[in-house]
């Protein structure tokens, strides 16, 4: 498999540019190891503070790294010609619908992104329309961007960031200021993206959106705690409690039956998948007494 | 009560002055401003009022939709004619009290209103009939010439058009923290104009605050999508050079040719009501 993005020993400071002695914050990234792999789908989840947003900014050369290095696709994010190019390959749609939209007009702003690469005017054009097209806005093309609903909006950043064809796209918490159906659309594109191939980042503090995650990392004090598929996360409670999260509803439920001695198996995650378990395992220890 | 300002919004119909190029309906629009401050005669003001007319009809934009955007200049207007009216000396025509209305007083009011409502009128309609990325980037595309010797060009367009998009958002911003401060018995309306002013205080600073944090964010998101000034920029929607282009340029030509010659009396037209 192909290493999209590798950080090695990556550490950020804020203000460390500007005075090494007294920079403004402590270690925010401290000593972080990771490689994220052509297709996989992950998501992040720690409590505030913990550095999710650092480490997403670090990942696509919004921010340097002030120590060791972030490579993507094997370009150093700290090279100042690879800029461009590793942020189009590595897009963020970030949290606030409302500040992340530059233009009037719908398809204007969907462009914006292919209009800084310098593509031309025709290739633009097949770019928008696609993308419109694959975040189901397209009839929306020529609608002012003001009038959208916050769904219909992060939509319209998705479809920016996919119209300069990225190899991989974060979501820092794109989800959070939606309404449930807003956050419907937006996972669904997610999972639609993450079909074709895409490799997504999914910023969160929504623990049940880590079910369907490849791989789940954790974070603390600017740490990656924990990076494991989300079946292996979600059995060790001490772990995800200690990192300061809450496991969903269905988890905690089925940990509490484990620890009562019915051997939940790991693979259910979910509300319904527990029920059907349950029912499942009933209708046996029934259909086993009424033999009896 | 924020929303219904008509003035400088865009009105999407299709038309021919719709479809000019922004560039021609910038040059225009300013080569009307110069030329309303030529004409000195009524016969004058009613050429270019009726050339008005015609564009006006022509770009499908109603007349009552641009009547409604001039009410919130409707009080400068009133406001300046009252003070020309009554400063000029001359044949008095009447008297009120110490105050006097003369006949130069009477004609510069008159003048001058006009002057400012088809200022407006010209204006608006540039506003009207042009969308904002056209407008910003019909600015960028004149002022360009000047980025020689250092103005800014893409940078004020891009300044102008992220202005034009963020103020409905400002906008209904302002309306939500008024609400909520309503809400908590705050009194924007009664009390003398300081008063009021002061109320507006805890309206303006979390506004201010807002306001600044979005604009972080924006460059944020402008960054992640390569933003790095306009050099080496293309656009989904070039601007292009039409017949109809070359013919408005024409048009125009001969309209501030016409306007001049009129001013200087040179037309075997009276010439009504000189100043
Ligand atoms: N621009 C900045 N200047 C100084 N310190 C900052 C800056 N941005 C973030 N920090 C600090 O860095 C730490 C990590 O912030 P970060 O935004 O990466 O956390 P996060 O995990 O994304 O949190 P959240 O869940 O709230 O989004 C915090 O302690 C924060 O105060
Ligand atoms: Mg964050």
């Amino acid at each position: 498999m192909n290493t999209v993005i590798r950080a090695e020993g990556l550490s950020f400071v804020y203000g460390w540019e500007k005075d090494r002695e007294h920079p403004v914050s402590e270690k925010v990234l401290d000593q972080v190891d990771l490689a994220i792999e052509e297709g996989q789908s992950i998501v992040i989840l720690g409590e505030n503070g913990s550095g999710k947003s650092t480490l997403a900014r670090c990942l696509n050369a919004l921010l340097c790294p002030t120590g060791g290095r972030v490579l993507v696709r094997g370009m150093d994010t700290a090279e100042e010609q690879n800029l461009y190019a590793i942020r189009s390959t590595v897009g963020i749609v970030f949290q606030n619908p409302d500040n992340q939209i530059v233009s009037s007009i719908v398809e204007e702003d969907v462009a914006f992104g292919p209009e800084n690469l310098g593509i031309p005017t025709e290739e633009i054009r097949l770019r928008v329309d696609r993308a419109l097209k694959d975040v189901g806005l397209y009839e929306m093309r020529g609608r002012s961007t003001y009038q959208l609903s916050g769904g219909q909006k992060q939509r319209i950043a998705i479809a920016g960031v996919l119209a300069m064809r990225p190899a991989c796209m974060i979501f820092d918490e794109s989800t959070a200021m939606l309404d449930p159906r807003g956050r419907k659309d937006v996972l669904n594109i997610m999972e639609q993206l993450r079909a074709e191939g895409m490799t997504t980042i999914l910023i969160t503090h929504f623990m049940e959106e880590a079910v369907r995650a490849d791989r789940v990392l954790i974070m603390k004090k600017g740490k990656i705690i924990a990076d494991e598929p989300p079946e292996k996360i979600f059995s060790r409670e001490e772990l995800v409690r200690e990192a300061g999260l809450e496991l969903p509803p269905a988890i905690r439920i089925r940990n509490l039956l484990r620890r009562n001695g019915v051997p939940v198996p790991d693979r259910i995650l979910g509300m319904e998948a527990l029920a059907d378990w349950l029912c499942a395992r009933k209708k046996d220890a029934g259909g086993g007494s009424h033999e009896d | 009560m924020l929303r219904d300002i008509t003035l400088g919004q865009y009105y999407p119909v299709d038309s021919v002055i719709h479809r000019l190029d922004p560039r021609v309906k910038i040059i225009a629009v300013f080569t009307w401003l110069v030329l309303i401050f030529f004409i000195r005669d009524f016969t004058g003001y009613i050429f270019v009022t009726a050339v008005l007319a015609v564009v006006t009809a022509v770009s499908r934009v109603p007349v009552r939709f641009m009547a409604r955007g001039m009410r919130p200049i409707l009080f400068i207007l009133l406001f300046t004619f009252v003070i020309n009216l009554i400063t000029y000396p001359g044949t008095v025509l009447a008297r009120l009290g110490p105050v006097t209305i003369t006949d130069t007083g009477l004609q510069q009011a008159v003048f001058i209103a006009i002057r400012l409502i088809l200022l407006i009128f010209g204006t608006s309609l540039l506003t009207y009939t042009t969308k904002p990325v056209g407008l910003t980037d019909g600015f960028e595309a004149i002022l360009s010439p000047l980025s020689r010797i250092g103005v800014p060009s893409h940078e004020i367009a891009m300044m102008m058009s992220i202005a034009l998009r963020f103020i409905p958002t400002l906008l209904s911003e302002a309306d939500k923290t008024m609400k909520a401060q309503q809400a908590r018995g705050a009194d924007f309306e009664s009390g003398g104009l300081i008063h009021r002013a002061r109320s507006m205080m805890p309206l303006l600073i979390p506004l201010f605050v807002n306001a600044f944090r979005m604009a972080a964010d924006l460059a944020m998101a402008m960054e992640a999508r390569c933003y790095h000034g306009g050099k080496g920029r293309t656009r989904l929607h070039p601007m292009k050079f039409a017949a109809r282009d070359y013919a408005a340029c024409a048009l125009l030509i001969l309209f501030a040719v016409l306007v001049i010659v009129q001013s200087r009396g040179l037309l075997p037209i009276p010439q009504i009501w000189k100043l």
